[in-house]
């Protein structure tokens, strides 16, 4: 049987605004005898029928033989070959608002690529026939590199059947080669979110009316009952409600029947059955009388305290939107109403959606997500009705029971951190909301200290430890540089009442990762010196500190507990000035490679601190930074004064200079660090970096000649972590190798210190 | 600015002054005077973007003549209106830029 596409001929296909073999790929078969008119007409009406916005979404395709996806599936999507590990860790989300209720004409997209890697990008169409639309990509939140295009063009496959639904979007621009991907059809909303509604007794919860119950209303505004539920669904939400809302004892607000926000914190806490303290896509509204200020208070975004902000909302029945206009015409459906209006905007602010005259504030560094214009007129829930010109009646002769496009915008597609109840920012107060988190976990991630003091000493540099243990009961193969390979590690911290932020190291160790064993129990070990990095002194300010590790291991997110940490403040008015010269980028950098000759202010900002702060934890780490370049020859570029500096460094007459080891003075630093005051030096760098730094003063000592100071320096350090119960295994380590020493049978003679 | 509301707050038999710090402020030094006596001084005034609130206070009507002052001194802003005794007055502040503006109401402000 002929198609429709093959019996039409080119000028009357041209005519058709619809791809006739979107019609044929349904179960209704082709027709006999296309007619232009039918035909578009049930292209109309197909395309009614089969909105296409909504959520896709787009995985790779694992392969049993090849980490890669296979030849194949490249040329079916047109996509750009992935390297193999990051293809695999990612995912994509495709938003697509053009039709259904309040079109944007808006495609957005997030990609994630494991913890680290994350874009969301939004564009703006236009619809150019047969189910396609193209536009230009106006804004990029997130790692910019994951997507370095500026247009896109998108064809949606329409279908009766929900799995065969497609989204076919071609990135292009830029100068690059331009990428296709294709996404399944996933949901008609763009988010899912879960309400809970309670009240307390001797209240009652608005949450429907009829749309015509009150006789000012937009003529044109369908008469139908209302829910709060429905709002949000046409705002682009899968909405679901608990089913067990909740009457909210009187007793629980304390002595009088006036809420505060804290007791309304807590009862949120005793009473939502979803509470969490974390981001989540939920929200309570409770329905309650009065708010502690009075009857002036008629609703509150009151979760604005504690770790998670924007969690609950509140109604007072009893303030002033009880109370109807003089000579209103219908009293009790405008209470009625004014409750529901009152509702759905507390609920908006939860979305972090601000009132439409506060659309353009900044407020202390925060502002709009884009430039947004205030507007005072909107006919938004976000508008209050008695500000606009002409006062609430006129609001609501317009109001048609929405949010404003912007706001739908902000609601659809701004980057889910911004909208999401209990988030902020991106890794801002829960930094791994996003994990892929397996409910039955391979691994236990442990983020630890052992010292004696529970505080960190002003200026001293926090290295922390990780344990990685399999907790299954079967063996496991890992990567043996898991714990030290940047790519798979990301280490948020969280000073108290502050941002989260990532740490980032200085350097971006790209070390093999040969696959190794772990029995059922075992574990992996690493330090980590996180105290500076590319973001600058993250662990500087006195405070508490939160700190929080993810491994991503085959594609799942090993979560850490959180550290907590404290930092004492400058204990005189000495440690004040030198810290003025001491968190800055040489030193951080000097202190995270162990050392620099070419870095010399900053070697001169720790020489101050050994001399002056002696007895403090950092004069450890300073000291270590100093003499550890001293155990070698090490290598400078070195370029004659009055060069340009414009030439290369050969023009320069440029050479690598290669300074004489300063034996006696590394020794005599190292020693005094590692072993006269090791005990000081074990609690501030910890087990496992004190353990290095013995092994390489060791090695140093023994290529150096003296086999006896190498013997007596693990001898030392055996005895100092048999003392902290350090595991059995690891003390063998130290007997052996000091063995070795004492025989004259340690195998590498050219070892120096490095870190 | 919140809704008018009728006769919230205080008794009808004395007349007052309800005065509300609405939008805009930040951080900001505030004092307001009633016929030269202070009777607010707050250094760090700050707009509830939630509710466009900052703070608000009541203050009876004197006899005659009443002034009421507003001054943010280190906005080096200085504003007065003055009222003659009559029925409660409810006055709503903002700072807008480099000037305040305020908003006379016979009904209670509302907020949401």
């Amino acid at each position: 049987m002929e198609t429709i596409k093959e019996k039409l001929s080119q000028s009357q296909l041209d005519q058709l605004d619809f791809d006739p073999q979107e019609i044929e790929a349904t179960d209704s078969g082709p027709l006999e005898e296309p007619d232009l008119s039918q035909l578009q007409a049930q292209g109309f009406l197909f395309r009614r029928l089969l909105r296409v916005s909504g959520l896709y979404s787009w995985t790779p395709k694992t392969s049993l033989t090849s980490p890669f996806p296979s030849q194949k599936l490249d040329e079916l999507n047109g996509s750009e070959r992935q390297p193999a590990g990051l293809w695999k860790k990612r995912k994509e989300e495709l938003r697509i608002d053009v039709d259904g209720r309040y079109p944007q004409n808006i495609v957005s997209g997030v990609i994630k690529i494991g913890l680290h890697l994350r874009l969301h990008w939004i564009a703006s169409v236009k619809y150019r026939g047969k189910s396609t639309w193209s536009g230009t990509i106006w804004y990029k939140n997130g790692n910019t590199i994951l997507l370095p295009y500026t247009n896109i063009k998108l064809k949606v496959i329409r279908s009766w059947y929900s799995n065969q639904r497609r989204a076919i979007v071609t990135f292009s621009g830029m100068g690059a080669a331009s990428r296709t991907m294709t996404y399944k059809w996933t949901s008609k909303c763009f988010h899912k979110v879960q309400f809970e509604f309670d009240v307390a007794s001797g209240t009652t919860a608005v949450t429907q009316i009829n749309t015509h119950a009150h006789p000012v209303h937009p003529e044109s505004l369908p008469d139908e009952k209302l829910t709060i539920k429905k709002v949000f669904q046409r705002a682009g939400f899968k909405v679901s409600q608990t089913s067990d809302s909740s009457i909210v004892p009187l007793t629980g607000s304390g002595t009088n029947a006036r809420w505060s926000d804290m007791e309304m914190h807590d009862a949120m806490q005793t009473y939502w059955s979803r509470f969490a303290n974390q981001p989540q896509w939920s929200l309570w509204t409770f329905f309650a009388g009065l708010h502690e200020q009075g009857p002036s208070l008629g609703g509150i975004m009151f979760d604005d305290i504690g770790p998670n902000h924007r969690q609950g909302t509140a109604i007072f029945n009893d303030s002033f939107i009880k109370n109807p206009p003089a000579g209103d015409p219908s009293p009790a459906s405008w209470v009625k109403r004014m409750k529901f209006w009152t509702v759905c905007h507390e609920m908006g602010h939860a979305f972090n959606l601000a009132h439409s005259w506060q659309k353009s504030l900044s407020f202390n560094g925060k502002g709009p997500w884009i430039p947004l214009a205030d507007d005072h007129e909107a006919r938004s829930f976000m508008n209050y009705p008695f500000r606009v010109m002409g006062g609430q009646s006129t609001f609501f002769e317009d109001f048609e029971y929405r949010f404003s496009d912007e706001e739908l915008l902000f609601l659809r597609h701004a980057p889910e951190q911004f909208v999401q109840m209990g988030n902020a920012y991106w890794f801002d107060d829960h930094g791994f909301s996003q994990a892929n988190i397996n409910p039955e976990r391979s691994f236990k991630l442990e983020a630890r200290l052992h010292r004696d003091i529970d505080y960190f000493e002003f200026m001293e540099p926090v290295n922390i430890e990780l344990k990685l243990q399999n907790v299954t009961s079967q063996p496991k193969l890992v990567g043996a540089s898991t714990l030290s390979d940047s790519e798979h590690l990301t280490v948020i911290i969280k000073r108290k009442g502050k941002s989260a932020r990532q740490w980032h190291p200085y350097s971006q160790k790209c070390l093999e990762n040969p696959l190794t064993h772990m029995a059922p129990d075992q574990a992996m070990y690493s330090s980590l010196n996180i105290g500076a990095g590319l973001n600058g002194w993250d662990l500087a300010e006195p405070g508490v500190y939160g700190i929080q590790v993810a491994i991503n291991i085959d594609g799942e997110d090993i979560i850490s507990n959180v550290l907590n940490i404290k930092i004492a403040p400058p204990k005189n008015h000495e440690e004040e000035i030198v810290a003025q010269d001491f968190f800055s980028d040489e030193v951080g950098r000097i202190l995270s490679f162990r050392g620099s000759m070419f870095l010399e202010q900053g070697n001169d900002v720790l020489r101050r601190v050994v001399d002056q702060f002696g007895k403090n934890r950092v004069a450890s780490h300073a000291s270590l930074a100093l003499a550890t370049p001293l155990t070698k020859g090490y290598k400078t570029l070195s370029i004659p004064e009055g060069e340009t500096l414009l030439a290369s460094a050969q023009q320069a007459k440029g050479a690598i200079k290669v300074s004489k080891p300063k034996v006696d003075e590394a020794r005599k630093e190292l020693m005094k660090v590692l072993i006269t005051n090791r005990k000081e030096s074990i609690d501030t760098l910890g087990h496992i970096d004190y353990g290095n730094q013995v092994k390489m003063l060791s090695h140093f000592l023994y290529t150096d000649g003296d086999t006896k100071a190498a013997e007596e320096c693990m001898k030392n350090a055996h005895d100092i972590l048999k003392s902290r119960k350090v595991l059995s295994s690891v003390l063998t380590q130290f007997r052996d190798e000091q063995k070795q020493y004492a025989t004259g049978k340690s195998g590498n003679k050219k070892a120096t210190m490095n870190n | 600015m919140g809704s008018k509301l009728k006769n919230a707050g205080s008794s009808d038999q004395q007349p007052f002054f309800h005065i509300a710090l609405q939008e805009g402020f930040n951080k900001d030094e505030v004092h307001i005077e009633h016929n030269d006596k202070s009777i607010y001084q707050k250094n760090t005034v700050t707009s509830d973007l939630r509710i466009g609130l900052a703070d608000s206070l009541e203050v009876p009507q004197l006899a005659g003549q009443n002034t009421i002052k507003f001054i943010l001194p280190k906005k080096r802003i200085e504003q007065s209106i003055t009222f003659q005794y009559s029925s409660t007055v409810y006055l709503a502040v903002s700072l807008v830029g480099d000037e305040l503006r305020v908003l006379v109401s016979d009904g209670a402000f509302g907020y949401l």
